[in-house]
Protein backbone atom coordinates (compact mmCIF):
# COMPACT_ATOMS: atom_id res chain seq x y z
CA UNK A 1 0.00 0.00 0.00
CA UNK A 2 0.89 3.42 -0.57
CA UNK A 3 0.18 5.95 1.62
CA UNK A 4 0.74 8.66 -0.66
CA UNK A 5 -1.90 11.43 0.72
CA UNK A 6 0.31 11.03 3.69
CA UNK A 7 2.87 13.11 2.01
CA UNK A 8 3.58 16.87 2.98
CA UNK A 9 1.93 18.86 0.30
CA UNK A 10 5.32 20.11 -1.35
CA UNK A 11 6.70 17.19 -1.50
CA UNK A 12 2.73 15.23 -2.51
CA UNK A 13 2.79 18.08 -5.26
CA UNK A 14 6.00 17.16 -7.16
CA UNK A 15 4.66 13.86 -7.11
CA UNK A 16 1.19 14.68 -8.93
CA UNK A 17 3.44 16.76 -11.06
CA UNK A 18 4.11 13.77 -12.90
CA UNK A 19 1.06 12.41 -13.48
CA UNK A 20 -1.05 13.47 -16.51
CA UNK A 21 -4.60 15.44 -16.80
CA UNK A 22 -6.70 12.33 -17.09
CA UNK A 23 -4.61 10.74 -14.55
CA UNK A 24 -5.35 13.51 -11.79
CA UNK A 25 -8.99 13.55 -12.61
CA UNK A 26 -8.74 9.55 -11.68
CA UNK A 27 -6.87 10.24 -8.29
CA UNK A 28 -9.45 12.93 -7.02
CA UNK A 29 -12.30 10.64 -8.05
CA UNK A 30 -11.46 8.35 -5.48
CA UNK A 31 -11.90 9.84 -2.26
CA UNK A 32 -12.79 13.25 -0.96
CA UNK A 33 -9.58 13.97 0.79
CA UNK A 34 -7.81 12.93 -2.80
CA UNK A 35 -9.79 15.39 -4.74
CA UNK A 36 -9.13 18.03 -2.10
CA UNK A 37 -4.92 16.93 -2.47
CA UNK A 38 -5.18 17.54 -6.26
CA UNK A 39 -6.90 20.58 -5.45
CA UNK A 40 -4.20 22.28 -3.60
CA UNK A 41 -2.07 21.28 -6.06
CA UNK A 42 -3.87 22.66 -8.98
CA UNK A 43 -4.86 25.56 -7.30
CA UNK A 44 -1.86 28.32 -7.92
CA UNK A 45 -1.72 30.55 -10.10
CA UNK A 46 0.43 28.94 -12.83
CA UNK A 47 -1.72 26.01 -13.08
CA UNK A 48 -5.17 28.16 -13.21
CA UNK A 49 -3.20 29.74 -16.10
CA UNK A 50 -2.86 26.76 -17.69
CA UNK A 51 -6.93 26.47 -18.80
CA UNK A 52 -7.09 27.75 -22.25
CA UNK A 53 -10.96 27.08 -22.88
CA UNK A 54 -13.40 25.24 -20.34
CA UNK A 55 -16.53 24.57 -22.52
CA UNK A 56 -19.84 22.59 -22.10
CA UNK A 57 -22.19 21.27 -24.39
CA UNK A 58 -25.23 20.23 -23.44
CA UNK A 59 -26.51 17.79 -26.62
CA UNK A 60 -29.74 16.22 -26.54
CA UNK A 61 -29.39 12.86 -25.07
CA UNK A 62 -25.68 13.74 -24.01
CA UNK A 63 -23.16 16.59 -22.90
CA UNK A 64 -19.59 17.05 -23.70
CA UNK A 65 -16.97 19.17 -21.11
CA UNK A 66 -13.76 20.02 -22.97
CA UNK A 67 -11.09 21.60 -20.80
CA UNK A 68 -8.01 22.47 -23.12
CA UNK A 69 -4.39 23.17 -21.50
CA UNK A 70 -3.03 23.81 -24.59
CA UNK A 71 -0.19 25.32 -24.96
CA UNK A 72 0.78 25.44 -21.43
CA UNK A 73 0.56 21.75 -21.28
CA UNK A 74 0.30 19.40 -24.26
CA UNK A 75 -2.90 18.10 -23.00
CA UNK A 76 -6.50 18.32 -23.24
CA UNK A 77 -9.18 16.48 -21.87
CA UNK A 78 -12.57 15.68 -23.75
CA UNK A 79 -15.45 14.12 -21.45
CA UNK A 80 -18.50 12.47 -22.99
CA UNK A 81 -21.43 12.14 -20.45
CA UNK A 82 -23.72 9.05 -21.75
CA UNK A 83 -26.60 7.73 -20.69
CA UNK A 84 -26.34 4.46 -18.77
CA UNK A 85 -27.98 1.65 -20.04
CA UNK A 86 -27.73 -1.00 -17.52
CA UNK A 87 -26.23 -0.25 -13.70
CA UNK A 88 -24.42 -3.23 -12.79
CA UNK A 89 -21.65 -2.94 -9.51
CA UNK A 90 -18.91 -5.01 -11.29
CA UNK A 91 -18.58 -3.05 -14.33
CA UNK A 92 -19.47 0.79 -12.80
CA UNK A 93 -18.94 2.51 -9.81
CA UNK A 94 -20.38 6.00 -8.52
CA UNK A 95 -18.16 8.68 -7.83
CA UNK A 96 -20.97 11.45 -7.19
CA UNK A 97 -24.69 11.72 -7.01
CA UNK A 98 -25.94 10.01 -10.30
CA UNK A 99 -22.90 10.14 -11.98
CA UNK A 100 -20.80 6.32 -12.90
CA UNK A 101 -17.55 5.47 -14.81
CA UNK A 102 -16.40 1.68 -15.63
CA UNK A 103 -14.42 0.11 -13.24
CA UNK A 104 -11.52 -0.50 -15.26
CA UNK A 105 -12.23 3.62 -16.51
CA UNK A 106 -9.68 4.93 -19.32
CA UNK A 107 -9.69 7.00 -22.28
CA UNK A 108 -9.66 6.97 -25.30
CA UNK A 109 -6.08 8.86 -26.25
CA UNK A 110 -5.80 10.79 -29.48
CA UNK A 111 -2.04 12.33 -30.39
CA UNK A 112 -2.61 15.32 -32.49
CA UNK A 113 0.60 16.35 -34.43
CA UNK A 114 1.65 19.90 -33.94
CA UNK A 115 2.52 22.03 -37.37
CA UNK A 116 4.89 23.94 -36.41
CA UNK A 117 7.12 22.10 -33.87
CA UNK A 118 7.36 18.27 -32.97
CA UNK A 119 5.30 18.02 -30.14
CA UNK A 120 2.49 16.56 -30.18
CA UNK A 121 -1.21 17.23 -28.05
CA UNK A 122 -2.67 14.52 -25.85
CA UNK A 123 -6.24 14.22 -26.37
CA UNK A 124 -7.99 12.04 -23.71
CA UNK A 125 -11.45 11.70 -24.12
CA UNK A 126 -13.01 9.72 -20.78
CA UNK A 127 -16.44 8.60 -20.82
CA UNK A 128 -18.75 9.36 -17.60
CA UNK A 129 -22.34 7.85 -17.22
CA UNK A 130 -25.15 9.23 -15.78
CA UNK A 131 -28.17 7.37 -14.67
CA UNK A 132 -31.26 9.43 -15.41
CA UNK A 133 -31.11 13.58 -15.36
CA UNK A 134 -28.65 14.74 -17.62
CA UNK A 135 -28.98 18.32 -17.07
CA UNK A 136 -28.19 17.67 -13.34
CA UNK A 137 -25.60 15.22 -14.15
CA UNK A 138 -23.51 17.37 -16.51
CA UNK A 139 -23.86 20.39 -13.82
CA UNK A 140 -22.45 17.99 -11.21
CA UNK A 141 -19.28 16.83 -13.25
CA UNK A 142 -18.96 20.42 -14.40
CA UNK A 143 -19.07 21.45 -10.40
CA UNK A 144 -15.91 18.68 -9.54
CA UNK A 145 -13.96 19.54 -12.57
CA UNK A 146 -14.61 23.84 -11.64
CA UNK A 147 -13.26 22.67 -8.17
CA UNK A 148 -10.24 20.03 -9.10
CA UNK A 149 -9.04 23.02 -11.55
CA UNK A 150 -9.88 26.34 -9.93
CA UNK A 151 -11.53 27.17 -13.01
CA UNK A 152 -15.14 27.82 -14.24
CA UNK A 153 -16.52 27.23 -18.13
CA UNK A 154 -15.96 29.84 -20.66
CA UNK A 155 -17.93 28.66 -23.04
CA UNK A 156 -21.31 27.08 -23.21
CA UNK A 157 -23.12 25.75 -26.16
CA UNK A 158 -27.09 24.00 -25.62
CA UNK A 159 -29.23 22.63 -27.68
CA UNK A 160 -32.17 24.34 -25.56
CA UNK A 161 -35.33 22.28 -26.87
CA UNK A 162 -34.05 19.60 -25.37
CA UNK A 163 -34.55 20.62 -21.83
CA UNK A 164 -37.31 21.92 -19.77
CA UNK A 165 -37.29 25.00 -18.35
CA UNK A 166 -36.00 24.90 -14.94
CA UNK A 167 -33.56 22.48 -16.24
CA UNK A 168 -32.47 25.56 -18.65
CA UNK A 169 -32.70 27.91 -15.33
CA UNK A 170 -30.04 25.94 -13.40
CA UNK A 171 -27.57 26.08 -16.44
CA UNK A 172 -28.27 29.67 -16.65
CA UNK A 173 -27.44 30.24 -13.31
CA UNK A 174 -24.49 28.12 -13.37
CA UNK A 175 -23.06 29.70 -16.08
CA UNK A 176 -23.81 32.91 -16.88
CA UNK A 177 -20.29 34.15 -16.94
CA UNK A 178 -19.41 32.03 -20.13
CA UNK A 179 -17.90 34.35 -22.76
CA UNK A 180 -18.31 32.41 -25.82
CA UNK A 181 -22.29 31.18 -25.56
CA UNK A 182 -24.05 28.69 -28.50
CA UNK A 183 -28.23 28.24 -28.47
CA UNK A 184 -29.02 25.44 -31.13
CA UNK A 185 -32.50 23.53 -31.42
CA UNK A 186 -33.31 19.88 -32.20
CA UNK A 187 -34.81 19.72 -35.34
CA UNK A 188 -36.68 17.11 -34.45
CA UNK A 189 -38.47 19.24 -31.58
CA UNK A 190 -40.82 22.27 -31.25
CA UNK A 191 -39.14 25.48 -29.94
CA UNK A 192 -40.59 27.25 -27.16
CA UNK A 193 -39.81 30.84 -28.51
CA UNK A 194 -40.37 32.56 -24.90
CA UNK A 195 -38.11 30.28 -23.93
CA UNK A 196 -35.50 30.79 -26.59
CA UNK A 197 -36.07 34.58 -26.16
CA UNK A 198 -35.41 34.07 -22.48
CA UNK A 199 -32.14 32.48 -22.60
CA UNK A 200 -30.87 34.86 -25.35
CA UNK A 201 -31.63 37.63 -22.68
CA UNK A 202 -30.05 36.09 -19.97
CA UNK A 203 -26.61 35.38 -21.89
CA UNK A 204 -23.89 37.39 -21.30
CA UNK A 205 -21.48 36.20 -23.96
CA UNK A 206 -18.59 38.96 -24.72
CA UNK A 207 -16.54 36.96 -26.85
CA UNK A 208 -18.72 34.99 -29.30
CA UNK A 209 -22.59 34.77 -29.46
CA UNK A 210 -23.73 31.38 -31.76
CA UNK A 211 -27.66 31.42 -32.48
CA UNK A 212 -27.62 28.49 -34.25
CA UNK A 213 -31.48 27.86 -33.18
CA UNK A 214 -34.10 27.02 -36.00
CA UNK A 215 -37.21 28.86 -35.29
CA UNK A 216 -40.67 26.93 -36.41
CA UNK A 217 -42.68 29.97 -36.67
CA UNK A 218 -42.45 32.72 -39.00
CA UNK A 219 -43.26 35.21 -36.60
CA UNK A 220 -40.01 34.77 -34.25
CA UNK A 221 -38.39 38.35 -33.82
CA UNK A 222 -35.24 39.19 -31.31
CA UNK A 223 -33.98 42.52 -30.67
CA UNK A 224 -30.76 41.90 -31.46
CA UNK A 225 -29.76 44.88 -29.79
CA UNK A 226 -30.87 43.52 -26.14
CA UNK A 227 -28.37 41.48 -25.55
CA UNK A 228 -26.87 42.32 -22.05
CA UNK A 229 -23.42 42.52 -23.71
CA UNK A 230 -21.75 43.10 -27.16
CA UNK A 231 -20.35 40.01 -28.28
CA UNK A 232 -17.32 40.68 -30.34
CA UNK A 233 -18.38 38.01 -33.00
CA UNK A 234 -21.96 36.93 -33.80
CA UNK A 235 -23.18 34.44 -36.02
CA UNK A 236 -26.91 33.36 -36.69
CA UNK A 237 -27.43 30.37 -38.40
CA UNK A 238 -30.97 30.52 -39.49
CA UNK A 239 -31.39 34.42 -40.06
CA UNK A 240 -34.69 34.31 -41.98
CA UNK A 241 -36.32 36.25 -39.32
CA UNK A 242 -33.38 38.90 -39.18
CA UNK A 243 -34.63 41.99 -40.81
CA UNK A 244 -32.28 44.21 -43.16
CA UNK A 245 -32.62 47.16 -40.56
CA UNK A 246 -31.32 44.80 -37.77
CA UNK A 247 -28.68 43.82 -40.16
CA UNK A 248 -27.59 47.51 -40.76
CA UNK A 249 -27.41 48.12 -36.92
CA UNK A 250 -25.49 45.29 -35.59
CA UNK A 251 -23.01 46.01 -33.23
CA UNK A 252 -20.71 43.23 -33.15
CA UNK A 253 -17.47 43.31 -34.57
CA UNK A 254 -17.48 40.51 -37.03
CA UNK A 255 -21.33 38.82 -37.85
CA UNK A 256 -21.80 35.95 -39.55
CA UNK A 257 -25.83 36.02 -40.91
CA UNK A 258 -26.48 32.76 -42.48
CA UNK A 259 -28.97 31.08 -44.61
CA UNK A 260 -30.99 34.73 -44.86
CA UNK A 261 -33.74 35.91 -47.04
CA UNK A 262 -31.58 39.04 -48.24
CA UNK A 263 -31.26 39.52 -52.07
CA UNK A 264 -29.67 41.50 -54.83
CA UNK A 265 -31.87 44.44 -53.59
CA UNK A 266 -30.92 45.12 -49.97
CA UNK A 267 -27.25 44.57 -51.16
CA UNK A 268 -27.57 47.10 -53.66
CA UNK A 269 -29.13 49.31 -50.62
CA UNK A 270 -26.17 48.32 -48.80
CA UNK A 271 -23.67 49.44 -51.29
CA UNK A 272 -25.64 52.88 -51.87
CA UNK A 273 -25.40 53.57 -48.18
CA UNK A 274 -21.86 52.99 -47.77
CA UNK A 275 -21.20 55.60 -50.92
CA UNK A 276 -23.26 57.95 -49.18
CA UNK A 277 -21.16 58.40 -46.40
CA UNK A 278 -23.01 55.54 -44.05
CA UNK A 279 -20.66 53.67 -41.65
CA UNK A 280 -21.69 50.54 -40.19
CA UNK A 281 -20.64 49.94 -36.59
CA UNK A 282 -19.11 46.52 -37.36
CA UNK A 283 -16.13 46.36 -39.02
CA UNK A 284 -16.91 42.77 -40.44
CA UNK A 285 -19.81 40.82 -41.84
CA UNK A 286 -20.60 38.14 -43.98
CA UNK A 287 -24.24 36.78 -45.18
CA UNK A 288 -24.94 34.25 -47.15
CA UNK A 289 -27.85 35.75 -49.21
CA UNK A 290 -30.96 33.22 -50.91
CA UNK A 291 -30.00 34.19 -54.66
CA UNK A 292 -26.83 34.74 -56.72
CA UNK A 293 -25.63 38.17 -56.24
CA UNK A 294 -25.02 40.47 -58.96
CA UNK A 295 -22.57 42.58 -57.05
CA UNK A 296 -20.03 43.82 -59.72
CA UNK A 297 -23.59 45.67 -61.43
CA UNK A 298 -24.14 47.68 -58.25
CA UNK A 299 -20.79 49.00 -58.71
CA UNK A 300 -20.68 52.12 -61.61
CA UNK A 301 -17.01 52.26 -60.81
CA UNK A 302 -14.65 51.04 -63.65
CA UNK A 303 -15.27 46.80 -63.19
CA UNK A 304 -12.17 44.96 -61.35
CA UNK A 305 -11.41 41.46 -62.00
CA UNK A 306 -9.40 39.97 -59.16
CA UNK A 307 -7.62 43.76 -59.32
CA UNK A 308 -7.07 46.31 -57.08
CA UNK A 309 -9.97 49.53 -57.60
CA UNK A 310 -10.28 52.71 -56.01
CA UNK A 311 -13.85 52.81 -54.76
CA UNK A 312 -14.85 56.70 -53.74
CA UNK A 313 -16.97 56.39 -50.64
CA UNK A 314 -16.50 60.02 -49.11
CA UNK A 315 -15.80 62.79 -51.71
CA UNK A 316 -12.15 63.37 -49.70
CA UNK A 317 -11.25 59.78 -48.79
CA UNK A 318 -10.34 57.24 -51.04
CA UNK A 319 -10.76 53.61 -49.82
CA UNK A 320 -9.30 50.67 -51.64
CA UNK A 321 -11.33 48.19 -51.92
CA UNK A 322 -10.49 44.13 -53.89
CA UNK A 323 -12.81 42.23 -55.84
CA UNK A 324 -13.05 38.59 -54.90
CA UNK A 325 -14.67 35.90 -56.83
CA UNK A 326 -14.60 32.45 -56.08
CA UNK A 327 -16.92 29.03 -56.65
CA UNK A 328 -16.92 26.10 -54.11
CA UNK A 329 -18.70 23.22 -53.58
CA UNK A 330 -19.47 21.27 -50.83
CA UNK A 331 -22.83 18.75 -49.94
CA UNK A 332 -25.27 21.02 -50.13
CA UNK A 333 -24.32 22.47 -53.27
CA UNK A 334 -22.58 25.58 -54.77
CA UNK A 335 -21.91 28.45 -53.23
CA UNK A 336 -20.66 31.62 -55.31
CA UNK A 337 -18.70 34.31 -53.31
CA UNK A 338 -18.28 37.77 -54.93
CA UNK A 339 -17.67 40.20 -52.84
CA UNK A 340 -15.39 43.21 -52.26
CA UNK A 341 -13.33 43.66 -49.13
CA UNK A 342 -11.68 47.54 -48.24
CA UNK A 343 -8.94 48.50 -46.47
CA UNK B 1 23.19 6.91 -17.45
CA UNK B 2 25.79 5.75 -16.14
CA UNK B 3 29.50 6.81 -14.76
CA UNK B 4 32.44 5.47 -14.32
CA UNK B 5 33.03 5.41 -10.19
CA UNK B 6 36.89 5.33 -9.53
CA UNK B 7 37.42 4.46 -5.76
CA UNK B 8 39.00 7.16 -3.26
CA UNK B 9 38.95 7.09 0.22
CA UNK B 10 38.24 10.67 1.85
CA UNK B 11 41.17 12.07 3.54
CA UNK B 12 40.83 14.16 6.45
CA UNK B 13 41.63 17.24 4.30
CA UNK B 14 38.87 16.80 2.11
CA UNK B 15 35.88 15.31 3.97
CA UNK B 16 33.59 16.26 7.08
CA UNK B 17 31.64 13.84 9.75
CA UNK B 18 28.42 13.86 9.74
CA UNK B 19 26.09 13.21 12.56
CA UNK B 20 22.64 11.18 12.57
CA UNK B 21 20.30 11.80 14.85
CA UNK B 22 20.88 8.02 16.41
CA UNK B 23 24.64 9.27 17.28
CA UNK B 24 26.84 7.48 14.47
CA UNK B 25 29.53 9.22 12.70
CA UNK B 26 29.76 8.99 9.12
CA UNK B 27 32.54 10.42 7.32
CA UNK B 28 31.94 12.45 3.95
CA UNK B 29 34.11 12.88 1.34
CA UNK B 30 33.45 16.65 0.06
CA UNK B 31 33.13 15.77 -3.33
CA UNK B 32 29.95 13.65 -2.36
CA UNK B 33 28.61 16.51 -0.21
CA UNK B 34 28.14 19.11 -3.46
CA UNK B 35 25.11 16.73 -4.56
CA UNK B 36 23.38 18.15 -1.34
CA UNK B 37 22.12 21.65 -1.21
CA UNK B 38 21.84 21.41 2.52
CA UNK B 39 25.44 20.15 2.79
CA UNK B 40 27.03 22.09 0.08
CA UNK B 41 25.73 25.58 1.79
CA UNK B 42 26.78 24.58 5.30
CA UNK B 43 30.25 23.67 4.16
CA UNK B 44 30.42 27.03 2.49
CA UNK B 45 29.17 29.15 5.00
CA UNK B 46 31.72 27.48 7.73
CA UNK B 47 34.60 27.36 5.13
CA UNK B 48 34.89 23.12 5.57
CA UNK B 49 36.80 23.35 2.05
CA UNK B 50 39.61 25.25 3.66
CA UNK B 51 42.49 23.03 5.01
CA UNK B 52 43.09 25.15 7.67
CA UNK B 53 39.83 25.50 9.23
CA UNK B 54 38.81 22.97 11.96
CA UNK B 55 35.68 21.22 11.00
CA UNK B 56 33.21 20.25 13.87
CA UNK B 57 31.16 17.29 12.94
CA UNK B 58 27.49 18.44 11.57
CA UNK B 59 24.76 17.04 13.41
CA UNK B 60 22.01 15.92 11.46
CA UNK B 61 19.40 15.56 13.58
CA UNK B 62 16.07 14.65 11.48
CA UNK B 63 18.51 11.60 9.50
CA UNK B 64 18.52 8.35 11.30
CA UNK B 65 22.19 6.26 10.85
CA UNK B 66 20.51 3.57 8.42
CA UNK B 67 19.15 6.59 6.15
CA UNK B 68 22.51 8.17 6.29
CA UNK B 69 23.21 4.79 4.77
CA UNK B 70 21.11 4.59 2.26
CA UNK B 71 22.12 8.32 1.28
CA UNK B 72 25.87 7.86 1.33
CA UNK B 73 24.95 5.00 -1.16
CA UNK B 74 23.40 7.13 -3.80
CA UNK B 75 25.45 9.59 -3.76
CA UNK B 76 28.33 7.15 -3.93
CA UNK B 77 26.76 5.93 -7.33
CA UNK B 78 26.04 9.65 -8.68
CA UNK B 79 29.96 11.24 -7.78
CA UNK B 80 30.65 11.72 -11.13
CA UNK B 81 26.92 12.41 -12.44
CA UNK B 82 26.63 15.83 -13.94
CA UNK B 83 25.04 18.53 -11.79
CA UNK B 84 21.11 18.07 -11.32
CA UNK B 85 19.22 20.53 -13.82
CA UNK B 86 15.11 19.95 -12.96
CA UNK B 87 13.05 20.82 -15.97
CA UNK B 88 9.45 21.91 -16.11
CA UNK B 89 7.41 19.09 -15.81
CA UNK B 90 4.47 18.66 -18.60
CA UNK B 91 3.77 15.20 -19.62
CA UNK B 92 6.67 11.97 -19.09
CA UNK B 93 5.15 9.54 -21.24
CA UNK B 94 7.32 7.02 -19.87
CA UNK B 95 8.83 6.29 -15.98
CA UNK B 96 11.40 3.98 -16.63
CA UNK B 97 14.63 3.65 -14.02
CA UNK B 98 17.83 2.46 -14.39
CA UNK B 99 18.58 -0.22 -13.26
CA UNK B 100 20.20 0.22 -10.34
CA UNK B 101 17.81 2.85 -8.98
CA UNK B 102 15.68 0.07 -9.61
CA UNK B 103 16.89 -1.98 -6.96
CA UNK B 104 18.23 1.28 -4.84
CA UNK B 105 14.16 2.03 -4.49
CA UNK B 106 12.98 -1.49 -4.01
CA UNK B 107 12.79 -1.19 -0.49
CA UNK B 108 9.36 -0.88 1.65
CA UNK B 109 7.23 2.12 1.28
CA UNK B 110 7.60 3.30 4.53
CA UNK B 111 11.67 3.39 4.25
CA UNK B 112 11.09 4.97 0.67
CA UNK B 113 8.98 7.87 2.37
CA UNK B 114 11.36 8.10 5.15
CA UNK B 115 14.42 8.55 2.33
CA UNK B 116 12.19 11.20 0.55
CA UNK B 117 11.93 13.67 3.75
CA UNK B 118 16.06 12.88 4.01
CA UNK B 119 16.31 13.83 0.63
CA UNK B 120 13.94 17.06 1.26
CA UNK B 121 15.61 17.61 4.51
CA UNK B 122 19.65 17.40 2.81
CA UNK B 123 18.04 18.80 -0.25
CA UNK B 124 19.13 16.18 -2.84
CA UNK B 125 17.36 17.00 -5.75
CA UNK B 126 18.03 13.99 -7.80
CA UNK B 127 16.73 11.67 -5.55
CA UNK B 128 14.26 13.93 -4.31
CA UNK B 129 12.85 14.18 -7.65
CA UNK B 130 13.54 10.20 -8.67
CA UNK B 131 11.59 8.93 -5.91
CA UNK B 132 8.74 11.40 -7.04
CA UNK B 133 8.91 10.08 -10.13
CA UNK B 134 8.66 6.70 -8.72
CA UNK B 135 5.70 6.84 -6.64
CA UNK B 136 3.91 8.75 -9.39
CA UNK B 137 5.01 5.43 -11.64
CA UNK B 138 2.70 3.76 -9.19
CA UNK B 139 -0.57 5.58 -9.77
CA UNK B 140 0.14 6.60 -13.45
CA UNK B 141 -1.88 4.48 -15.88
CA UNK B 142 -4.19 2.95 -13.42
CA UNK B 143 -8.07 3.59 -13.49
CA UNK B 144 -9.34 5.23 -10.39
CA UNK B 145 -10.14 2.06 -9.00
CA UNK B 146 -7.04 0.41 -9.26
CA UNK B 147 -5.91 3.82 -7.69
CA UNK B 148 -8.02 3.08 -4.49
CA UNK B 149 -6.87 -0.10 -4.36
CA UNK B 150 -2.95 1.32 -4.50
CA UNK B 151 -3.86 4.08 -1.89
CA UNK B 152 -6.39 1.58 -0.04
CA UNK B 153 -8.88 4.00 -0.50
CA UNK B 154 -12.58 2.63 1.06
CA UNK B 155 -14.97 2.25 -2.19
CA UNK B 156 -18.00 2.54 -0.27
CA UNK B 157 -19.62 6.09 -1.53
CA UNK B 158 -21.75 8.11 0.44
CA UNK B 159 -22.82 11.41 -1.28
CA UNK B 160 -22.89 15.18 -0.33
CA UNK B 161 -27.07 15.99 -0.75
CA UNK B 162 -25.62 19.43 -1.29
CA UNK B 163 -22.85 19.27 -3.91
CA UNK B 164 -23.36 15.55 -5.36
CA UNK B 165 -19.69 15.06 -4.84
CA UNK B 166 -19.11 11.61 -2.91
CA UNK B 167 -17.70 11.96 0.63
CA UNK B 168 -15.19 9.08 1.34
CA UNK B 169 -12.68 8.64 4.12
CA UNK B 170 -9.78 6.89 2.97
CA UNK B 171 -7.77 4.41 5.47
CA UNK B 172 -4.31 4.87 4.29
CA UNK B 173 -3.47 7.02 7.44
CA UNK B 174 -2.90 4.65 9.96
CA UNK B 175 -3.28 1.50 8.63
CA UNK B 176 0.77 1.78 7.06
CA UNK B 177 2.45 2.21 11.04
CA UNK B 178 3.63 5.31 9.75
CA UNK B 179 3.47 8.44 11.76
CA UNK B 180 2.43 11.77 9.78
CA UNK B 181 5.78 13.13 8.19
CA UNK B 182 6.34 16.97 9.36
CA UNK B 183 9.28 18.76 7.95
CA UNK B 184 6.61 21.26 5.16
CA UNK B 185 5.03 23.64 6.41
CA UNK B 186 1.20 23.37 6.98
CA UNK B 187 -0.93 23.39 3.53
CA UNK B 188 -1.47 26.98 2.29
CA UNK B 189 -5.82 27.41 2.91
CA UNK B 190 -7.70 26.80 -0.25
Amino acid sequence: MLPLLKLPILMLNRVLAHLNVFELVSLSVCSSRCKSRCMQFRSSIKMKKQIEKFHVEFLSDSSKVDINFYPSLQQCLNFELKKLVEHSDDLYMCIANGLYISRNWSPNVKHIGHDISATWLWKFRPIVYYSTDLAASTLTWVRFLSDLFSAQPTSLSLIFNCFNTEEIDRMMDCHCSVTNFEIDSDSNRGVDQKLALSILERQNATKELKISLRPTNETFQFDLNSFRNIPEFLEIGYSFWVKWEQVLDLRSNANYILRSNFSNVHFKDLIEKWKDGWTPKWNQIMIEANEILDIDSWINDPKPNNACVQVSIQSEISVWSYHQKRISHNSSGQIDCNGYCGE
Amino acid sequence: MSCEEPTTSPTPENNITVVSSDGKEFLLDLKLTEQSETLARLISNFEYDRTDVKKDPVPLGNITSAQMQKIIEWLQHHRYYPKWEQNDIHYSTSFTFETWVEEYLNIPNNEMFELLNAANYLNIPRLFSTICRIMASRITGKSAEQIRTVLNIKTDVKNDVYTGIPIQEDSSSSEDGMSEISLSPSPPPI
